[in-house]
């Protein structure tokens, strides 16, 4: 059977050669070449309109991340607050729910895969005395909203492609984004620090659309969900290994580390969850709410 | 061809719904030129707030894609009405008047069922977002349902004046005042 | 079906659908629907059109065309041109074919305060073109000065074009519009040189008395100095541009703010004419805007159907040589522009030559910003030209046939500096270098 799957960048970004890649290698490997699969990119659908088209059967795959769809529903979001241990989170029954709340929109759970590191701010100026971010501009989509107010800074609304030259001129005093990019986009040329410690994890799913998955024979399913756990684990290894380069090549490029202040730096995992529990709560409702309750039951979750 | 008999009250019913389609296509448009004087200002506003005043809005920028959006579509319809949207007439021209009229018919009619067509599954995922509370992905959260609903409009407004436009070259007269742009 | 029938099919019925005058917007949703039918078997891609719709309506980088057009037109309905006017003329002073000159100043001035080259068209066509015969100016000169000059707006920021290529060809914005300012104003150089040249091989073609001119210095300088504020405005726009403090659309929206201040202060802006101005832009960005959103899925549902893979593969397996890679893409924008409207061809070529490009390693601004110049020529080559038509509705009693031929100097020498610009790619790179 042949599959397509839509997928929210294209190869430059590192987690689709990770995961998509392997993914698409793999399935076609176990199955024997039974199952194959497509990938269309983010030109053939602006990456936050990619839910519905799959979820009503235009494309059988997706792979994106939770914030994608957050004005949908914000299950998936959630899982950048859970901790970042593949095999905890398939135990706790966490993946049950959300599969669950997304099947009720015609869409099941493949996979959750873990970049293996988290988000942090791009700043012009160390942290000052406040710890915080008192009184900076800062650039944020709405995953980091209500954390840039909890550290006392405001928002800023740019296009990813202006962050090069708001920081360069110091239209925003920084940016925040997943520790993987400041590389890639030379940001590292027009910021010097980097705030540690970093927050939250960075996590893609994979979706598949539900007739699709019925339409599947039970061999097939299992092939798939095999391999999506499998390389759950072994994704995330990789992921581990480009994370350390990724970090030394930064501070190689000149980014200095500047930590939160004493008060601060333990909290803002917790500051950065609270904000996505509270967009979980609020788009996926009492879903959202059943999921919050049992990362916290299994202690998966600071706040 | 003048209207008589039979037909009378029916075609005095559809002038009268012709005259109350034109008055929306206005009013719709007033809000689009409200929304471009909007969009001016929320924006210039925004560079002053954050750069002079080190104070961002976060919903400035919001607000102006959305009131981007309702340029487009609350003045398509006007332009519909008008037949001021841009097209290749060369070829149109250079046909004799009896062929020229058949083609206008053509085309009349093919344009008020693809935005016919298209209004109706743009009304489906209107129910859609209405009934999910489905937000647009923003700082500010503001329901979709909002910009889909001004889609819809535009699609099936524009597909009624197409309809017009193809009746009246059956009609003749009844209430075409192609006056040209604004 | 093989891939190749599909796409000429498509491009085929395009240009079938544009010629039965169907609405541009209209003949992509058409061929958008029938091309998800056909993929699908059914009707339920059209969700795919109407988010795509949404997405591209809300698109703040597309914002910046509603203001380019509002800046326009402030400029033009209040007395602002007048004093431009008055300003070129007392620099230009008596000297022989001194309307030419003062014609591709002035357009040069317009062009850089115009998101478009229709408004520029029509504007001097209907102020300077009557002078200019009363004058005893060739008619056809006089006609190729305007053509030439109105035809830099779109390259010269602010530039809708710009915007809407930008949008669709994935560069930066701002980078595409500070790279028009040098190869905008080299045209202007070159059609100075040609006028020249042409009234010193040929001195019957301006009228043979030099004009006396019966100002002072004092009331020159004054003249001109009463143009200062209004250079203001594209003062800045390109310094919030190339310093980075504002978006290009956050820019525009400035200028248009400075243009309202500016034309109330210094020339004759009032309410009425400011709402008359808001009531024109919310009517052309309709048209504008309407195809934009109608047509962004075309691009996308090609992908869909692993067209554009396969027409890519099959491109660069052709392994020519760059050069001819180069003017392949070139000439065809400029042919499909002489009959097709510009934002069409754009739509229509640049998803599928964007992947073309990176593959033959093109530096990308430096590619799209001699693809801007080129599809800008669309304006004025025959038969189907936006500047044709404005200045022969501005022209009153000129015909389509004297603007053709008018055009086909304006055009050699446009492709003369597109060569220039292929050559010397330091012309379009280097301002943008410095942001
Ligand atoms: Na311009
Ligand atoms: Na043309």
């Amino acid at each position: 059977k042949d599959l397509t799957l839509l997928s929210s960048w294209d190869d430059n970004y590192n987690a689709v050669p990770v995961f998509v890649g392997q993914f698409v290698e793999k399935l076609k490997e176990k199955s024997n070449g039974d199952l194959s699969v497509q990938v269309r990119g983010p030109e053939t659908v602006p990456p936050f309109e990619q839910l519905q088209p799959v979820a009503g059967g235009l494309f059988d795959m997706l792979f994106t991340h939770g914030a994608y769809h957050l004005g949908e529903t914000g299950m998936a979001f959630g899982l950048d607050a859970v901790k970042d241990d593949p095999i905890a989170r398939r135990e706790s029954g966490i993946y049950e729910l959300i599969d669950k709340h997304y099947q009720s929109r015609g869409l099941k759970l493949i996979g959750v895969f873990s970049s293996a590191s988290g988000y942090h701010f791009l700043l012009r100026q160390p942290i000052a005395e406040d710890g915080a971010l008192k009184g900076r501009k800062i650039r944020a989509s709405a995953t980091y909203h209500d954390m840039v107010q909890e550290l006392q800074g405001a928002v800023v609304t740019l296009p990813p492609s202006e962050i090069y030259s708001s920081l360069e001129r110091g239209v925003v005093d920084g940016a925040a984004w997943p520790v993987f990019g400041a590389m890639e986009y030379r940001w590292y040329e027009v910021s010097d620090y980097m705030t540690r410690p970093t927050f939250g994890v960075t996590n893609q799913v994979m979706l598949m659309n539900l007739d699709t998955w019925n339409g599947l024979s039970k061999q097939q399913q299992d092939t798939i969900m095999e391999v999506a756990r499998e390389l759950e684990v072994s994704g995330r290894q990789v992921f581990a290994d480009l994370w350390a380069k990724e970090d030394a090549a930064m501070q190689e490029a000149g980014l200095e580390i500047t930590q939160f202040g004493p008060d601060v730096a333990p909290k803002v995992d917790a500051m950065f969850a609270e904000g996505v529990w509270k967009q979980v709560r609020n788009r996926a409702g009492a879903d959202g709410e059943a999921f919050h309750k049992l990362a916290v039951e299994k202690g998966l979750t600071s706040q | 061809m003048s209207a008589s008999g039979p037909f009378r009250p029916v075609r005095h019913a559809l002038c009268l719904l012709a005259a109350f389609q034109d008055v929306i296509t206005r009013i719709t448009f007033v809000v689009a030129v409200i929304a471009s004087a909007y969009l001016t200002l929320v924006l210039a506003w925004e560079v002053i707030a954050r750069y002079a005043l080190n104070n961002p809005t976060g919903w400035g920028p919001d607000t102006a894609a959305i009131s981007f959006a309702l340029i487009t579509f609350c003045a398509a319809p006007m332009l519909a009405w008008k037949s001021g949207h841009a097209n290749m007439n060369m070829v149109v021209n250079a046909l004799p008047e009896h062929i020229a009229v058949w083609l206008q018919r053509f085309t009349w009619l093919l344009a008020c069922t693809v935005c016919l067509i298209a209004a109706w599954f743009g009304f489906a995922e209107l129910k859609r977002v209405f009934a999910g509370n489905v937000m647009m992905i923003a700082v500010t959260p503001i329901p979709k349902w909002w910009l889909m609903l001004a889609i819809v409009y535009a699609l099936s407004n524009m597909g009624f004046y197409f309809l017009r436009h193809f009746l009246c070259t059956w009609a003749g007269s009844c209430e075409q005042n192609n006056t040209g742009a604004t | 079906m093989e891939w190749y029938v599909l796409i000429s099919a498509a491009v085929g019925l395009m240009l079938l659908l544009f010629a039965t005058g169907l609405p541009i917007f209209l003949s992509f949703l058409t061929l958008n629907l029938l091309g998800l039918y056909a993929l699908t078997g059914n009707f339920k891609g059209v969700l795919l059109v109407v988010n795509s719709m949404y997405d591209t309506g809300t698109s703040l980088s597309l914002a910046a065309i509603p203001l380019f057009i509002l800046l326009g037109e402030i400029l033009f309905r209040s007395s602002a041109v007048n004093v431009m006017f008055n300003a070129v003329d007392a620099v230009v002073g008596a000297v022989k074919s001194r309307l030419y000159i003062v014609s591709v100043i002035l357009s040069t001035i317009f062009g850089a305060l115009s998101g478009s080259a229709m408004a520029v068209a029509a504007m001097m066509g209907a102020s300077l073109l009557p002078e200019m015969e009363k004058r005893g100016y060739q008619k056809n000169m006089s006609l190729g000065t305007i053509l030439g000059g109105s035809s830099l707006a779109p390259i010269i920021p602010p530039s809708v074009m710009a915007v809407v290529l930008g949008i669709l060809a994935g560069v930066s914005i701002s980078g595409l519009l500070v790279a028009g300012v040098l190869p905008g104003l080299l045209l202007a150089l070159v059609f100075f040189i040609y006028i020249v040249i042409r009234v010193k091989l040929n001195p019957k073609l301006a009228p043979a008395v030099i004009e006396s001119s019966s100002l002072s210095a004092q009331e020159r300088i004054k003249l001109l100095l009463r143009a200062v504020p209004f250079l203001a405005i594209i003062a800045t726009i390109l310094v919030l541009i190339i310093s980075g403090v504002a978006t290009p659309t956050e820019a525009a929206a400035m200028g248009c703010v400075v243009a309202m201040i500016t034309c109330s202060l210094f020339a004759s802006l009032r309410w009425p004419t400011l709402v008359q101005a808001l009531r024109s832009t919310a009517w052309t960005t309709g048209m504008i805007m309407i195809i934009m959103v109608c047509s962004v899925s075309f691009s996308q549902i090609l992908n869909m159907s692993g067209v554009t893979t396969h027409l890519v593969n099959a491109v660069t397996s052709l392994e020519w040589h760059p050069v001819l890679m180069f003017i392949m893409l070139m000439a065809l924008g400029f042919v499909l522009c002489m009959f097709i409207d510009q934002i069409a061809v754009m739509i229509l070529l640049v998803p599928l030559y964007k992947p073309i490009i990176a593959a033959l390693g093109f530096d990308p601004l430096w590619f799209w910003a001699i693809f801007l110049v080129n599809v800008s020529i669309g304006n004025v080559t025959p038969p189907f030209g936006y500047t044709l038509f404005a200045l022969q509705g501005a022209a009153k009693g000129t015909t389509i046939q004297e603007l053709y031929r008018a055009s086909v100097p304006v055009i050699l020498l446009y492709l003369l500096v597109i060569v220039v610009l292929a050559l010397v790619p330091d012309i379009i790179l280097w301002l943008p270098s410095l942001m």
